[in-house]
């Protein structure tokens, strides 16, 4: 490419003031509409898995569903036996040796944090009212590297143990406590125990604000009579988006049940995908009616210059000269209506992040364009403007010198 | 005896599909260096279609065209426009010049397309030359706002930036009244007498044609005279 080629690209541009204008405002505005859509969509998908991943580890490692026992009795083909199940007694299964386990994650390069945890569901009593609960015993410091609980805290400390707990904004209020206040929950024997509410968390969504109560680890498993065992690994990796491998291959060292957010929310990833072909496809067809639209000017383009070009060619200018001229146009308009139009589609979603807010005024998912997107989008517009040159740029170059000097 | 700059031999030109016309019909000429020389004929006698083929800008449809002694009928599309660069200047009828830039960047233009960018030495010739046809205050004016006389004059300094062996001017005046004609006819002759650079000048006009060492007369698509001027 010579610097000279640059010059008359940019000296043609600048001739035909109007209608580059014109196609760099259309390049910008697909850009822009392809950079706005682009981040409404990346920052409506990383909300949804901020907003479910906050609340939950990338991996839950737990202890094998026991197979249904046998029947006592097997019925003959022609026998008609009337039974009545009795499904066992809740019961939670249990992880023995649960250190050696923990040791045995930590080990894998992918994984990030591990935290164990005693689960189970109780209910909190308050007079003749009974709340039911999810009791979580956790290690705080271990815990908080899965969940940030400490960031959502709205009132006292993440501290549990010695019959302290972390409860729920929701269910505080169901239970007219606040921090520094005590109230009970039943254990697996119905036996209530005393507990003083050390911190008031808010976790942005129901269930968890309804029902959740953290405890020690000790305190839970007394209150779910599981001596020293624990019921629950969460695990976080590094890659968000490898935990399904990760999870695979826990899943064969360890001999426990396995599951990786993905399989756990695999409906909502399923909807996130399809939603981002559908964001593919539209960003397709704007680049493709852009590209259109450049080709469609840069083709007038070579009619109007078409005396100019015959006469570069006829001081010297060799048709890879020309072509180059006409190319460099329909990059340059690519990259240079991509960088307007990023800075239109930033303009445009700071404007959606003001206007559309929830009714307490929180921006209801923030619209994040990433450096990411810029740079994506003009390669993209850079790309299709040179792709969209490349039929004018070859009619230019095999204009006959003689004959586009003689109809100029 | 000066060395031939271009050998025309037994050229024809056919156009159309159909019905084809035969605009030469058998062209036998040849300009030597520092030649100064009239070509001149009526309308649609051939005169523009030869000087394109002598230009390069036109293959013909036989015969045979020299360069300095170098075939170029069989030349591909790139050798083509380097010898056309290196040995040829053209002046049009309607100037031609490119619109899009300064007087200085149209003259700066043949050898900054030839060398891939404009470096100071091309610059400091082309402002000589503007300088040499009387430009020097209008260089770095965009050419459409010079007038007609101006713009020739552009024209012709353009065709001398790469110091050619001869410049085809097709009608240089054509579009000029009589005294800008003259100056820019005189400008030529003075080129040519200072540089030695060959011209050959298509033009309507006896009057200027007269003052030319040498006049081809065109006649059907024939050298019809050959005759040396009367001067």
């Amino acid at each position: 490419m010579k610097s000279i080629e640059f010059f008359i690209a940019y000296r043609f541009l600048k001739e035909g003031k109007a209608q580059s204008l014109f196609i760099f405002g259309g390049a910008a505005v697909g850009v822009a509409v392809i950079v706005f859509l682009t981040s409404l969509i990346m920052g409506l998908q990383s909300s949804i898995i901020d907003q479910t991943l906050g609340n939950q580890a990338d991996i839950f490692v737990e202890p094998p569903t026991q197979e249904e026992s046998s029947p006592i009795y097997q019925p003959q083909p022609n026998e008609v036996v009337f039974s009545r199940v009795e499904p066992r007694p809740q019961r939670v299964e249990d992880i023995d040796r649960w250190e050696q386990l923990i040791d045995d994650i930590t080990a894998d390069p992918d994984v990030t944090n591990v935290s164990p945890v005693v689960t189970g569901s109780s209910v909190a009593p308050r007079g003749p009212v009974t709340n039911p609960v999810q009791l979580f015993g956790v290690d705080p410091p271990r815990y908080q590297q899965i969940i940030d609980i400490e960031g959502r805290l709205l009132r006292g400390e993440f501290a549990v143990g010695n019959n302290g707990a972390v409860i729920g904004y929701e269910l505080a209020q169901e239970l007219d406590v606040d921090v520094g206040d005590r109230f009970r929950i039943l254990d697996t024997l119905g036996v209530s125990r005393s507990f003083l509410v050390r911190g008031v968390f808010d976790l942005g969504f129901g269930t968890p604000n309804q029902t959740w109560i953290f405890l020690g680890i000790r305190d839970a498993q007394t209150m779910l009579d599981m001596g020293a065992n624990i019921n629950r690994i969460d695990v976080n990796v590094i890659d968000l988006f490898d935990a399904d491998q990760v999870s695979a291959r826990l899943s064969g060292r360890t001999e426990m049940e396995v599951s990786s957010w993905q399989e756990v929310n695999a409906d909502l990833l399923l909807a996130l995908r399809t939603q981002s072909a559908s964001t593919f496809l539209i960003a397709f067809f704007v680049a493709l009616s852009v590209a259109l639209g450049i080709a469609s000017v840069l083709i007038v383009t070579v009619v109007q210059k078409r005396g100019q070009v015959g006469v570069l060619r006829a001081m010297g200018a060799s048709m890879r000269t020309v072509l180059r001229v006409f190319l460099i146009q329909g990059a340059a308009v690519g990259l240079i209506g991509s960088i307007f139009g990023t800075i239109l589609g930033t303009g445009l979603a700071m404007g959606f992040n003001r206007l559309f807010r929830d009714p307490e005024g929180e921006i209801i998912f923030p619209i994040e364009p990433s450096v990411e997107i810029f740079i994506g989008a003009c390669l993209l517009a850079t790309f299709t403007g040179l792709l969209a040159a490349v039929a004018p740029a070859r009619r230019a170059a095999r204009l006959d010198p003689a004959e586009a000097i003689k109809n100029a | 005896m000066p060395e031939p700059i271009l050998e025309l031999k037994a050229i024809t030109r056919d156009f159309g599909n159909g019905v084809i016309v035969n605009v030469l019909k058998g062209i036998d000429l040849t300009i030597e260096s520092g030649e100064f020389t009239a070509m001149i004929g009526p309308s649609g006698s051939g005169k523009s279609t030869l000087l394109n083929i002598m230009g390069l800008l036109d293959q013909p449809t036989s015969g045979e065209l020299l360069i300095q002694g170098n075939p170029t009928v069989e030349l591909e599309d790139s050798d083509i426009t380097k010898l056309r660069g290196q040995t040829l200047g053209f002046i049009f009828q309607a100037h031609h010049l490119l619109t899009a830039f300064s007087a200085l960047e149209n003259v700066m233009m043949p050898a900054g397309v030839r060398r891939g960018s404009f470096s100071k030495s091309i610059r400091s010739r082309a402002e000589d030359l503007l300088d040499n046809v009387g430009l020097a205050d209008h260089m770095h004016k965009n050419v459409r706002n010079l007038s007609g006389g101006q713009q020739q004059r552009v024209a012709v300094a353009r065709a001398l930036a790469n110091k050619p062996e001869l410049v085809l001017a097709d009608e240089p005046t054509g579009n000029l009244d009589t005294k800008n004609a003259d100056i820019v006819f005189e400008l030529l002759q003075r080129i040519n007498d200072e540089t030695g650079t060959a011209f050959m000048i298509v033009t309507h006009e006896e009057r200027l044609a007269n003052r030319c060492e040498r006049i081809i007369r065109m006649l059907d698509g024939r050298i019809s005279e050959h005759s040396p001027s009367t001067e």
